[in-house]
């Protein structure tokens, strides 16, 4: 009998199946378990906790009901003692393989439908944020191939031991590995719960279902070169395994398949195109080894964002006229693009690319010709990958229709800077509102084929940061400062009714009196605050800037009065890094002392001042007790010496943990301490203003301030503030 | 019957699937060590009692899954056809049963001896520690109970359906990725975790290994009950074969 009649006997035949239909029906309720019990993404935002949840949760445990389901039926025959006859109609190995069709299909046909009965409930909770597009996207990308991937994979263990409950303790430990503390944070390894981090409701990015795909082609490649593998184990002639295994290998192409799947697979895993193959850890790079930068008379970027591909193309003019000295330039470059040309003087310029890769980026190494002036031009296209140390959150380089978000050496080459002006070019979709380097961009020439092409003077001889979406922008003033305040449009009516701006010009008055004008307060530069994507996770300052991830003005978070410190505290300890940092009163980073605690403590003021002493206890200075606990508590601090011998990366771990421990917790807590011993409040505050008044940038000949500047001023001593 | 016993033996150790299992014991053991019980178990320091304990917990799971694998082997379909032929010699159907348990205790003494010996090595290694008296106490917590009452649950579901045994294997997989960790933990792992949190630390910031009358309680509950079942399984087993 050929396939197709086979096949279509075995979908009749599992059609008819109880056992079956039993299945179906598990698998198309396990989407309820996302909802409550089985929440498998961080996801706070509603695609998250609509979409990701339910999905990964049908994926998951779908995946675990279809294997068993195949297995059984692998071993029906022959637990029937009818496989002699079967096989003797027909092929063992076609059967397999229709058989394995038929289960395809029926999972195909139980995603379609896990899919139908969720999407009327879906849309309607999620109202205009739903896509239907990326609803299903969902389903084919995750669910569907999920389920493919445990069929085969439990199909190939039967078929190659023939018993049941070893079939099912390879299927088991193979999950395990999945679930297991190696795969938690790891795109590629977990098969079965595939990992979305998060998702992003203000500013939709179909990254997570590009990892998604990948991922899953990984394992279907890596589950059918299995079965194919498999196909040659399957007994004949009543044979053990190594003489089916010998009679198998007559049919060569099988084989052949099965390697060929199976490297495939190994080959899509090792060459990744989304994170860089660099070290795990963030390397502190030594740049003085690098040669002299060579100041070129100007920069021309042009770049084309191609969002279909997720890619980028880029062309980058060093204007060279007044330089005839030579010599070599090395110039970092993002690890996912390739350099496609460079020249100089009109004329082809040799370089090299030592396949460096650290924090995300690689090395690109030319030599000017010596005597001869022009224009250095650098051509390079590709997919932006993220830097290993940034694992598993990898969404900063991320090209999409409705969001891009580039940094550094996914923008542009860096290293390469410019005595006179830089001018940026970047062509994208047209729905797009661009910021570079933290400002705005304004002039934009409409290419009306979709796509708008915007240009700007740079400040700086590179790009820092670059991003993209459907943005609005509120200027307004926060006493005398000038603000920039964008966020998604899908936003707008959460940031009306919540009034945001009302509190965001709170915290500017809070720290304007408590510590004095900030240095924005003259009118002439403007703070932006920019909303970014929920995939970005956390917050970040820098001079003239801040930036929060999407749920710290998610409905949720502004509507929870019990939300604490995790949500709210981003929002304003942001903004009150314009103290506390560069551009204000910068800290030395020490191990007591940092930045960060300043602002910490600053946050907590304003929030008591707004929420009332009882929730500022409860959401800062008890958890902040409760931080300082449990590391006094844990081994590894109460005795160096053996943190010592620990390995090297675990040290490192170890060490991180306790860095952000002792500035976020532990400092604050020491400040709040020195508050007590200086007799209050106001005369912190009156220290505070001291310290920002004498040490701020405003004064530009002042060092850095230490915790010994901060005892001194206090007039108290370390011992003073020993936390027990 | 030293005889059947070498054969029992022989026919469970000297098994490519003992040895695969064994092996992903020891790898699974190495695992846990350097990634989990490496941190200190409860601010506890990796070789304390405490974390030996937890570390010991965790590799249950595996342990028993292994033996109640094992176990399938006895109550698998072939083996059940056979039995007509067993039951004909002079030893009797209970004897049987002792001694294929004891082939299994053997079993479970390598695979336990796998993972401790990986624990000791690693101690060595890592922190040049050699004082392992204190390891015999939470040795003598989680590894009698654990096979105890794993062999005798195994022994009465086996006996009764095969299936049963997978749904043992199922239930125990389960339990490992539990968070409980009350006294009747059944492995341990989470009491160890977190029994030495609610104790008073010394000068040196190390609660003293101290277990609760009720954990000390659900253990010999656990050995007992477990004996109880093995008795009931040869019982069973006794009248099918007077039944025969």
């Amino acid at each position: 009998m050929k396939f197709f009649s086979l096949y279509r006997v075995e979908l009749r035949r599992l059609a008819l199946s109880k056992f079956l239909w039993g299945i179906m029906i598990l698998c198309l309720c396990a989407p309820l378990l996302g909802y409550s019990v089985f929440a498998m993404s961080y996801s706070e935002v509603m695609s998250g906790k609509y979409i990701a949840n339910p999905v990964l949760a049908g994926t998951t445990i779908g995946a675990i009901l279809w294997a068993v389901f195949t297995i059984a039926e692998s071993d029906r025959q022959h637990r029937m003692g009818t496989d002699v006859l079967s096989d003797a109609i027909a092929s063992p190995a076609i059967l397999c393989a229709a058989r394995a069709a038929a289960l395809l299909s029926f999972s195909v046909i139980t995603t379609i439908l896990s899919s139908l009965l969720y999407l009327p409930y879906t849309a309607d909770k999620m109202e205009y944020l739903f896509s239907i597009g990326f609803y299903m996207g969902n389903f084919f990308t995750f669910m569907m191939p999920t389920w493919f991937i445990s069929i085969l994979f439990a199909e190939a263990f039967y078929q190659i031991t023939r018993r049941i409950e070893l079939a099912v303790m390879l299927y088991a430990v193979l999950c395990y590995f999945s679930f297991s503390r190696f795969a938690k944070d790891d795109y590629f390894s977990r098969w079965l719960n595939p990992l979305i981090v998060t998702y992003s409701d203000g500013f939709p990015s179909i990254w997570p279902l590009r990892v998604g795909i990948y991922t899953r082609a990984i394992w279907f490649l890596l589950a059918a070169g299995s079965w194919f593998f498999a196909l040659l184990c399957i007994r004949k002639y009543q044979k053990n395994l190594v003489l089916s295994f010998a009679r198998g290998l007559k049919k060569l192409y099988i084989l052949i398949l099965s390697a060929t799947f199976l490297a495939a697979g190994v080959l899509l895993w090792i060459n990744q195109p989304f994170v860089d193959h660099g070290p795990e850890e963030y390397v502190e790079q030594d740049f003085s080894q690098y040669p002299d930068i060579i100041m070129a008379d100007s920069i021309d970027y042009s770049l084309i964002v191609n969002p279909v591909e997720g890619s980028l193309s880029g062309k980058v003019k060093y204007d060279y006229s007044h330089y005839t000295g030579g010599g070599e330039q090395k110039i970092q470059l993002n690890t996912g693009y390739k350099v496609t040309s460079v020249t100089y003087a009109g004329e082809k310029l040799t370089y090299k690319m030592p396949g460096d890769a650290v924090n995300g980026s690689q090395s690109l190494v030319l030599i000017l010709p010596k005597g001869k002036s022009g224009v250095l031009t650098i051509e390079y296209e590709g997919f932006p990958s993220m830097a290993r140390f940034m694992y598993p959150f990898m969404v900063y380089q991320s090209i999409d229709k409705e969001y891009i978000s580039l940094n550094d050496a996914a923008i542009a080459p860096v290293n390469m800077t410019t005595t006179g002006p830089c001018t940026a070019r970047i062509t994208m979709p047209e729905n797009l509102i661009p910021f570079l380097d933290y400002e705005p961009m304004h002039n934009f020439v409409d290419n009306h084929d979709g796509t708008k092409t915007w240009t700007t003077k740079s400040a700086s001889g590179y790009l820092m940061t670059f991003y993209a979406a459907d943005y609005k922008t509120e200027s307004f003033l926060a006493g005398d400062v000038k603000i920039d305040f964008a966020y998604g449009k899908k936003y707008e009516d959460t940031v009306r009714n919540n009034n945001v701006q009302q509190a965001i010009i709170d915290v500017f008055d809070y720290c304007t009196k408590h510590y004095g004008k900030s240095q924005y307060a003259n009118g002439k530069k403007g703070l932006l605050l920019q909303q970014i994507s929920a995939m970005a996770m956390g917050g970040h300052a820098t001079e003239g800037y801040c930036e929060w991830f999407e749920t710290v003005l998610s409905p949720d978070t502004l509507n929870d009065p019990q939300k604490g410190a995790n949500n709210t505290e981003v929002f304003i300890h942001e903004m009150v890094h314009q103290w506390w940092r560069s551009y204000g009163l910068e800290c030395k980073e020490e191990e007591l002392w940092s930045n960060e605690g300043l602002t910490v403590y600053s946050t907590y003021r304003i929030v008591k001042e707004k929420y009332g002493a009882l929730y500022a206890k409860k959401y800062y200075l008890d958890k902040w007790q409760e931080d300082v606990d449990t590391q006094n508590r844990e081994f590894y601090y109460r005795h160096p010496e053996y943190f010592k011998k620990l390995p090297k990366k675990y040290r490192a771990r170890l060490n991180q943990q306790n860095e952000s421990i002792n500035w976020y917790s532990r400092m604050p807590l020491m400040i709040k301490r020195a508050e007590e011993l200086v007799g209050g409040e106001e005369k912190m505050d009156a220290i505070l203003q001291g310290m920002y008044k004498e040490n701020s940038l405003q004064n530009p000949n002042s060092d850095l301030f230490t915790f010994q500047d901060f005892l001194n001023a206090c007039n108290l001593t370390k011992e003073d503030l020993y936390l027990e | 019957m030293n005889r059947i016993f070498y054969y029992e033996l022989k026919r469970l150790i000297i098994n490519k699937i003992f040895i695969g299992l064994l092996l992903v014991n020891g790898v699974y053991a190495w695992y846990l060590l350097t990634t989990d019980i490496i941190a200190g178990i409860a601010y506890t320091a990796p070789f304390s009692a405490w974390s030996f304990g937890a570390y010991l917990g965790k590799v249950m799971p595996f342990s028993i899954l292994t033996v109640l694998f094992l176990l399938s082997f006895y109550y698998s379909k072939k083996q059940k056809s056979v039995e007509i032929l067993t039951e004909q010699t002079p030893i009797s159907p209970g004897q049987f049963l002792i001694i294929r348990s004891t082939a299994l205790l053997v079993c479970f003494l390598i695979i336990s001896i796998l993972a401790i010996g990986i624990s000791l090595f690693f101690y060595i290694h890592f922190w040049e520690y050699h004082k392992f008296a204190g390891f015999l106490l939470p040795a003598l917590f989680i590894l009698p109970p654990c096979f105890v009452f794993a062999v005798g649950i195994g022994q009465l579901a086996g006996r009764i359906h095969q299936a049963l045994l997978y749904l043992l294997m199922l239930a125990a997989f389960a339990v490992s990725f539990s968070d409980f960790n009350g006294a009747f933990d059944f492995f341990g792992a989470g009491y160890f975790s977190s029994y030495p949190l609610s104790l008073p630390f010394d000068a040196f910031g190390e609660p003293a290994f101290e277990v609760s009358m009720e954990f000390c309680t659900a253990r010999l509950i656990y050995f007992t009950g477990g004996i109880v079942l093995f008795i009931i399984s040869i019982s069973i087993s006794g009248k099918k074969a007077k039944k025969a």
